[in-house]
């Protein structure tokens, strides 16, 4: 294929990553984020699959069998633990704005800014060969699909090599969306966007060229094993063929369990650009699918690759291009150019981020604060020269990596340089894994162990490859340094029988973890320490309370805390973020001295610009910082925390005062209401007994006055006299009886009783006053009735009262009252209807208030108290029952009461 | 809990995708012209990220059903 149309391939496809990363950042500025997403969070960290993936894994295949998968494997039984170990480590992260894994230890260890350099060094130095490589992948990949079309390509250096121009388009895109904020605690959207489209092109790509290979070119998974088990070379990789290979197997799942963390640019996009710890649910799943996926057809490939070079010299790295160009697939070629191009572009950017956020932060900007010339130098100008420093430093990274591949890198193939840059970084285990979970591991342990760790890394894993460079003389190699057997790079200590990777990786964590343990067990922490370990560890209970507490004691003034918060983020920003802050947390920004609180929460502030380091320094150049105990720390943490629950009970407990009052409120309305009713009852009962009195009165006073009145006169009055004594003494009596059941002091007499009975004796009672009236009287009983228990003198009362109404309403001569009892389904119901005036329908409920009658003076008055359907209403209520009337005008009223038997 | 599922998931994973367990699948044979050890190994992979999903899954709802 014509080399022009691969660069116009690949400059198309670093045009659409720009257009992506532009879109996702035009997205999130409207509200519209993206990385909100999990499958993009989950997608992104498939980061974790380069060019070594994409070629390598291939050429692995062909030498070491299954060898290469454990590089997946490792990964893929880590990441249940990252919900144990990665959140823990995200939320750290969120909480003091850490940005990188050198900021990360550097901050455990009392903000060391020894460890920070030690950290980024390991990482330049373990990490700048791997970058190297991709350039490589990218280059060599170019070579092998132009040459195939005949073009002579010359390897120049610089000018006239396309992996410059590649290396040099990925600075561009690195710098404009890895730096255009200076606040690396702000995400970069953009770039996360499109390294996670670009995982999908690489999957995509891998899984085609697969399919091709596997189901094109040969006849399925059992063809081509079927195939490739006929040559013995092929069948050795079936399995594995000596006890070594299981440790080697083991050795390597370890090491990328550790490096799918520690790895920058692991770090970065799991950690430092995580929106939601809730993304990690989807991740667990999701990645390592995507790692099972990309590697189904890795091995048919590597076999059929095998299979169809057999005896000619192909690089077994460059299987997954030479197979389709053999194929003569010119489009399926380009694909596959494409997806490795993009497995290696993605790398490069997100690595070289990550290390040039540690650069500035923790190598260049310690020295700059920490020398006054310098700062005077760039005073009021901070900002800019982080920035500066990340450009210059993403360019420097991809230059030297550059430069790395055109001298070292050609002699190797792409799956050991990897490897090497994961024995690097696993370096960080103890310190980060101990940190996490170790209160006692101090700043000595881990700043021993991980120098130990890493000259051992270099000595093992480095130097034989300067060897094969020609940079040291070979007699290290064969004799050992110094002609020390004991001291062979391949064989420390005489140690034989594992793989160089195993055995680098055995020897280096071996000292490492043994130093790590051994100085945190026999040092001192200085205080600083021991309070960031209590922060560490326990962060899941302090997380709340760090932000608004401060763990800072001293003096400080807040112009200038003013003034180092301007340099970084403007004037108007920081004038902004430190008023909010104030107004949450009730400061008061008009005294001299600052507040502790201010001024923790600006160290935060700036540790997400420089880091913790810098951040530290800058602090205590502006204060006077007092020495804080770690019981302190912890009580200042204990006591917000005790403040907060205090709120939240203080809350609860006014809600609950908000709803007693509203209940009291409701009970005293009820209260008012039953007071106005008890002084209507008392001028009702007061205006009844007014005049039936002053007819006595009247009389009497008649009488008295008329000594010679005639007898029958006299008589008359009289008689007259004692009957309305009798209605007051009857309606006095009533009163105080209404009074008994309403304050429930009224008791019920209970018996046996049987309701013909009851019926019987009021006939009898008011018999004769119906039959001077010429009221007739039916009474049709229900004989299935049974006895029941009830007070028998008060529904006789009942019953006479409403035996005496029907009587009082009824027209003389005309009247007929019937009585029913009728028993349907344990109750028995009695129902006294008459043939009289009837009850309009909107009285008939409330006839059997007291006093009814009184309310409305319009009505016809009837005769009586007015309070015995009130008190006959009481006596049935009290045995359970219901009373009721149906009633017409015109055509009588239907008493009924209901009492439940059962 | 869910935190304890987990590591017991790493732990049984790290086993099955070790020796010995791999030792008993490295026998040379295959199943339908495929080794067995490349059989196993995938097969184990499948099987992990199934367990995965339904843990977190059923995590989910109990939370869910909880709140």
């Amino acid at each position: 294929m014509n080399s022009v149309i691969l660069v116009i391939a690949s400059v198309l496809y670093l045009a659409f990553l720009f257009g992506v990363a532009y879109w996702a950042e035009k997205q999130s500025e409207k509200g519209k984020s993206l990385v909100t997403n999990p499958y993009i969070y989950s997608l992104s960290l498939a980061v974790y699959c380069t060019a070594w993936t994409y070629y390598g894994s291939v050429g692995r295949a062909v030498t070491n069998g299954i060898e290469f998968l454990a590089v997946f494997i490792g990964p893929t039984i880590m990441m249940p633990l990252w919900w144990i170990v990665l959140r823990k480590i995200i939320r750290i992260c969120k909480v003091h704005r850490i940005t990188s894994i050198a900021d990360f230890i550097s901050s455990r260890y009392g903000k060391n800014a020894t460890l920070g350099v030690v950290v980024t060094l390991v990482c330049i130095g373990g990490i700048l060969p791997y970058i190297a490589i991709q350039l490589k992948a990218i280059s060599s990949s170019f070579l092998i699909v132009s040459r195939s079309s005949g073009d002579k390509i010359v390897d120049h250096l610089f000018w006239g090599d396309l992996p410059f121009y590649i290396a040099v388009a990925l600075s561009v895109f690195t710098i404009i969306f890895g730096t255009r904020k200076i606040d690396s605690t702000e995400r970069h959207e953009g770039m996360v966007t499109a390294i996670a489209a670009e995982s999908i092109v690489k999957l995509m790509a891998f899984l085609i060229t697969g399919i091709f290979v596997t189901y094109i070119v040969f006849d399925g998974f059992g063809d081509i094993f079927q195939k490739a088990s006929l040559i013995p070379d092929l069948r050795k990789a079936f399995v594995f063929n000596n006890d070594g290979d299981f440790s080697s197997w083991f050795w390597h799942i370890f090491l990328s369990m550790a490096a799918v963390m520690f790895l920058p640019r692991q770090f970065q996009v799991a950690v430092v650009e995580n929106v939601n710890e809730k993304h990690l649910n989807k991740a667990m799943w999701l990645f390592p699918l995507y790692m099972l996926l990309i590697n189904i057809f890795v091995i048919p490939t590597a076999l059929g690759g095998e299979l169809l070079f057999a005896n000619q010299s192909v690089n077994p790295d460059s299987y997954v291009l030479a197979i389709p160009l053999k194929f003569n697939q010119k489009l399926l070629t380009l694909l596959t150019y494409i997806g490795g191009f993009s497995a290696a572009t993605s790398m490069i950017i997100v690595e070289t981020i990550a290390l040039s956020v540690m650069i500035s932060n923790n190598l260049v900007m310690p020295v700059v604060l920490k020398s006054k010339k310098l700062q005077e130098t760039f005073k009021g100008n901070l900002s800019n020269l982080v920035n500066n420093i990340r450009r210059t430093s993403i360019v420097l990274i991809i230059l030297l990596a550059y430069l790395y591949y055109k001298t070292i890198a050609e002699h190797y193939s792409l799956v050991s340089i990897g490897m090497v840059s994961f024995t690097a970084v696993a370096q960080f285990t103890p310190a980060i894994i101990g940190g996490l979970f170790w209160k006692t591991g101090n700043r000595k342990g881990a700043l021993i162990g991980l120098g130990v760790g890493t000259i051992i890394w270099f000595y093992t894993l480095v130097l034989p490859s300067l060897v094969g460079a020609g940079y040291f003389p070979q007699s290290i190699m064969d004799n050992g340094l110094w002609g020390f057997e004991i001291l062979k790079p391949f064989s420390l200590f005489g140690l034989k029988g594992m793989d160089n990777i195993s055995h680098g990786l055995f020897w280096s964590l071996l000292f490492n973890l043994g130093c790590y343990l051994y100085f945190s067990l026999t040092r001192n922490a200085s205080s600083l320490e021991h309070n960031q370990a209590v922060i560490f560890v326990d962060i899941f209970e302090y997380s709340g309370q760090i932000e608004n507490s401060s763990i800072w004691r001293g003096t400080a003034y807040l112009p200038d805390i003013q003034l180092l918060l301007s340099n970084f983020f403007g004037e108007k920003r920081s004038e902004k973020v430190l008023r909010l802050f104030a107004q949450k947390n009730k400061i008061n920004l008009k005294n001299e001295t600052a507040d502790p609180r201010l001024v923790t929460y600006t160290e935060k502030l700036l540790a997400g610009v420089v880091g913790t380091a810098s951040a530290r320094i800058m602090i205590s150049s502006i204060s006077k910082e007092e020495k804080i105990s770690t019981e302190e720390v912890i009580n200042i943490l204990k006591s917000s925390q005790e403040l907060l629950s205090a709120n939240k009970s203080l809350r609860k407990k006014s809600v609950e005062l908000e709803k007693a009052t509203s209940e009291l409120k409701d009970a005293n309305e009820i209260l008012q209401r039953t007071d106005k009713l008890k002084d209507d009852f008392l001028t009702t009962v007061a205006h009844e007994i007014r005049t039936p009195l002053t007819s006595i009165r009247a009389l009497s006073e008649i009488v008295f006055d008329n000594p010679d009145m005639e007898i029958e006169e006299r008589e008359h009055f009289l008689g007259t006299v004692v009957k309305e004594s009798d209605r007051l003494s009857r309606l006095i009596n009533q009163v105080l009886d209404l009074e008994k059941y309403e304050s429930g002091k009224q008791t019920l007499n209970i018996e046996e009783v049987d309701i013909q009975d009851i019926i019987k004796d009021s006939v009898d009672t008011l018999y004769q006053q119906a039959k001077e009236k010429g009221i007739k009287m039916v009474f049709m009983p229900d004989r299935f009735a049974p006895r029941f228990e009830a007070d028998k003198d008060k529904l006789i009362q009942v019953v006479v009262n409403l035996l005496s109404n029907a009587i009082k309403f009824c027209e003389p001569q005309k009247g007929e009252i019937t009585i029913v009892t009728h028993y349907v389904e344990g109750c028995i119901y009695t129902s006294i209807q008459d043939n009289g005036a009837g009850i309009d329908k909107k009285f008939q409920r409330l006839i059997f208030d007291k006093f009814f009658q009184a309310e409305d003076q319009t009505i016809k008055k009837p005769r009586g108290s007015g309070l015995g359907l009130a008190i006959s209403k009481k006596i049935i209520e009290l045995h359970n029952g219901q009373i009721w009337l149906e009633s017409q005008v015109g055509r009588g009223s239907k008493f009924t009461f209901m009492i439940s038997v059962v | 809990m869910k935190e304890q599922k987990l590591i017991v998931i790493s732990i049984l994973f790290l086993i099955l995708f070790n020796f010995p367990m791999l030792a008993i699948f490295n026998n040379g044979g295959s199943i339908n012209g495929i080794p067995t050890l490349y059989m196993y190994v995938f097969f184990v992979w499948t099987l992990f990220i199934g367990i995965i999903y339904n843990v977190l899954r059923k995590e989910r709802n109990e939370k869910q059903r909880d709140e």
